[in-house]
């Protein structure tokens, strides 16, 4: 009973008045980006990371965590009254939820994705509480080599997951790693890549290279579509409770949605996007009336809802057992955390206590204050999806400057993410996705790490990536992915499930 | 995945782009698999993307369908809107040169100015009226607040 003694602390942490604070200002701004269509968890994390840096870490993590699951919360609103989803997890909502609305059922959709959320959230919960200390366990007997090929791993992952081209891919994760490498190197403290400019001796600034790829990215994205208007249905609070036959409907649904959303939520690369996807075909294929999917069948709302928020609780695992991040969120979290002097892996739980708890802790609490925020003040956010863009996205890019200043007042930052910008939008319109280029930049040094040290340790035999058995599987697990994506029943099948997201 | 759609120029810029990499990476010290040194794992990125544009490449020369709108992707080069993109672009490459000199309040102004104004409404004083309030709030929640020492430029007292 440990783990209920550890959490019984968690609880401790995150009860505490600024980290309670702290979570709802996170769950709140979490709803906002959700709700709100052109900015999402990313953007929204990477333009308050700053703030983090002056407070504790448990704190600004207990924040940055609460404004990703938020987000999975608010995405299913805008997807459900507006037929646009918040961000990118929602996009499957919008299939049968926004029917649902049609019809006049708004309520028992947005009641159903904020029970089933609520439901999967905390189950989810309860699996990142046993994994992550089982997996911390065995991630003690991993060396530099067991690391380098993980990281492998999760980055052909990601590539793999990404929609469009895996040759695409993995040429963003190639200049993320490049991108990763300007500054001093490692091991000699030698300056690389920095031709001369006193901004780039450090490197190529986080917050600022997100701020630009995610957030100015997507504001310049998103002004092509200016002069749209948004239909806002309308529903109230009293209209949100399913009926029973709904809960007969959706309660399978939920279950499974959470078990692939945990699943496919710990994979590297697997995150909330995939999952509700995943489990929105999933419904399809049990569903006795797969006809009425698409037309306001509201198991399609329930499950791929439940799959999200379970896939964010277990998307921890990886991060905080094995240091590796699994998504571009979790990338974020990772800096956030190193910037602090923490270093997430398997001693995280054992030396940073406070953290890996208070989180988990502040999960629960999360989960409950994003039940009342959406449900009864589901009106206050029909409200602010009726604010134009063209007054939001101003106020957007200021946040962007002022966020990637603030790090360390230096100028330099802006014109870093204003290049990063400009990249990002050329590179989306170009169909190059920017998430692999984001975690190669995060994993890039630690990847140059273990692979420098492994060669060194085995006296320069490369071989010892292939004789250690958990690398070799990794590895061997990482090829066949790339492999497998040129045979054409596997392209076939892989455009299927992602290329859906468009 | 070797798609149809990947495009034999596009393969030619990553080759090129690759090789870039390669030469700056042959600078410094690559060491050897003993005791790699600071360009080896530069040397290594390099030679992937190299590797990956040439797979495009061979891709393209393999695909039976042209690289068109039958791929089902995005259409790059017909940029909506473009004038408010540039427009927008301009407008954050001026707030980026003159912040430091102009400083925070009066550049954000302009900034929000520009951006709220919308030519076609010609609504003066609503863009005039949120980017005077824009400004100052930011200014009080992030200096006075936070005291997040954003730059002063012309007015070294505030």
């Amino acid at each position: 009973m440990n783990v209920f003694h550890d959490l019984f602390y968690g609880f401790g942490v995150a009860l505490q008045p600024w980290n309670l604070l702290s979570c709802f200002f996170g769950v709140f701004i979490g709803t906002l980006v959700g709700v709100l269509p052109g900015i999402g968890p990313v953007g929204a994390m990477s333009i308050l990371l700053p703030i983090t840096f002056g407070i504790s870490p448990v704190t600004g993590i207990i924040m940055l965590a609460g404004i990703y699951y938020g987000a999975m919360y608010g995405g299913s609103t805008t997807s459900i009254l507006v037929n646009i989803p918040g961000e990118a997890a929602s996009v499957v909502t919008c299939l049968d939820g926004h029917q649902m609305a049609l019809k006049g059922r708004a309520g028992p959709a947005l009641g159903i994705a904020a029970f089933g959320s609520f439901i999967a959230g905390t189950l989810g919960l309860f699996g990142l509480m046993f994994m992550t200390n089982a997996l911390a366990g065995v991630a003690l007997m991993f060396g530099p080599s067991e690391y380098f090929s993980l990281m492998c791993l999760g980055l052909s992952l990601v590539t793999y997951l990404t929609q469009g081209s895996v040759l695409r891919g993995l040429v963003m994760a190639g200049l993320g790693l490049f991108l990763s490498l300007i500054g001093q190197d490692i091991i000699t403290g030698q300056a690389r890549f920095s031709f001369g400019l006193m901004g780039l001796i450090d490197g190529v600034g986080l917050v600022p290279l997100v701020m630009g790829l995610f957030g100015v990215s997507e504001v310049l994205l998103n002004l092509e579509k200016l002069g749209e208007e948004r239909k806002v249905l309308k529903t109230r609070f009293r209209e949100l409770f399913p009926t029973k036959q709904d809960w007969r409907k959706s309660a399978k649904p939920i279950g499974r949605g959470t078990l692939i959303g945990f699943l496919l939520g710990i994979l590297p690369g697997g995150g909330a996007v995939i999952s509700s996807f995943v489990s929105y075909a999933t419904e399809k294929r049990f569903a006795k009336h797969p006809e009425e999917f698409g037309k306001g069948a509201i198991e399609g709302v329930a499950g791929p809802e439940s799959a999200n928020n379970a896939a964010s609780s277990s998307g921890f695992i990886p991060l905080f057992s094995l240091g590796i991040p699994a998504n571009v969120i979790m990338a974020l979290l990772l800096g956030a955390l190193m910037i602090h002097g923490v270093k997430p892996g398997p001693l995280l739980v054992t030396e940073h206590p406070e953290i890996f708890w208070g989180t988990v802790a502040s999960m629960y609490v999360g989960n409950a204050m994003l039940l009342v925020l959406n449900l009864p003040l589901i009106s206050v956010w029909v409200q602010i999806l009726k604010v134009p863009y063209r007054t939001l996205f101003p106020l957007i890019l200021l946040f962007c400057f002022i966020g990637a200043y603030s790090i360390s007042a230096n100028v330099f930052d802006l014109y870093v993410m204003f290049v990063f910008g400009i990249l990002g939008y050329a590179l989306r319109k170009l169909s190059y996705e920017p998430a692999p280029m984001v975690l190669a930049f995060v994993l890039g040094p630690l990847l140059e790490k273990n692979l420098r040290q492994a060669l060194i340790l085995s006296d320069g035999n490369i071989s010892v990536f292939l004789t250690r058995p958990l690398s070799a599987i990794s590895l061997i697990i990482a090829a066949g992915l790339l492999l497998s994506a040129i045979l054409p029943f596997v392209q076939k099948r892989r455009s299927e499930v992602i290329v859906e997201e468009d | 995945m070797l798609e149809k759609e990947t495009g034999t120029v596009e393969g030619f810029v990553w080759i090129g782009i690759g090789f870039i990499i390669c030469i700056l990476a042959l600078q410094f010290d690559l060491g050897t698999f003993h005791q790699p040194g600071p360009g080896f794992v530069a040397l290594l990125t390099g030679l992937f993307i190299a590797a990956m544009g040439l797979a495009m490449i061979v891709a393209r020369a393999m695909s039976k369908r042209r690289p068109d709108k039958a791929s089902g992707g995005d259409h790059p080069f017909q940029i909506e809107a473009w004038r408010r993109l540039v427009y927008t672009m301009v407008l954050l490459l001026a707030y980026v040169i003159l912040i430091e000199p102009v400083g925070f309040i009066l550049t954000t102004f302009l900034l929000m100015f520009g951006l709220f104004f919308d030519y076609r409404k010609r609504n003066y004083l609503w863009s005039l009226f949120f980017s005077i309030a824009t400004a100052l709030v930011s200014y009080l929640v992030f200096e006075v607040w936070l005291r997040c020492q954003l730059p002063r430029g012309l007015f070294p007292w505030w």
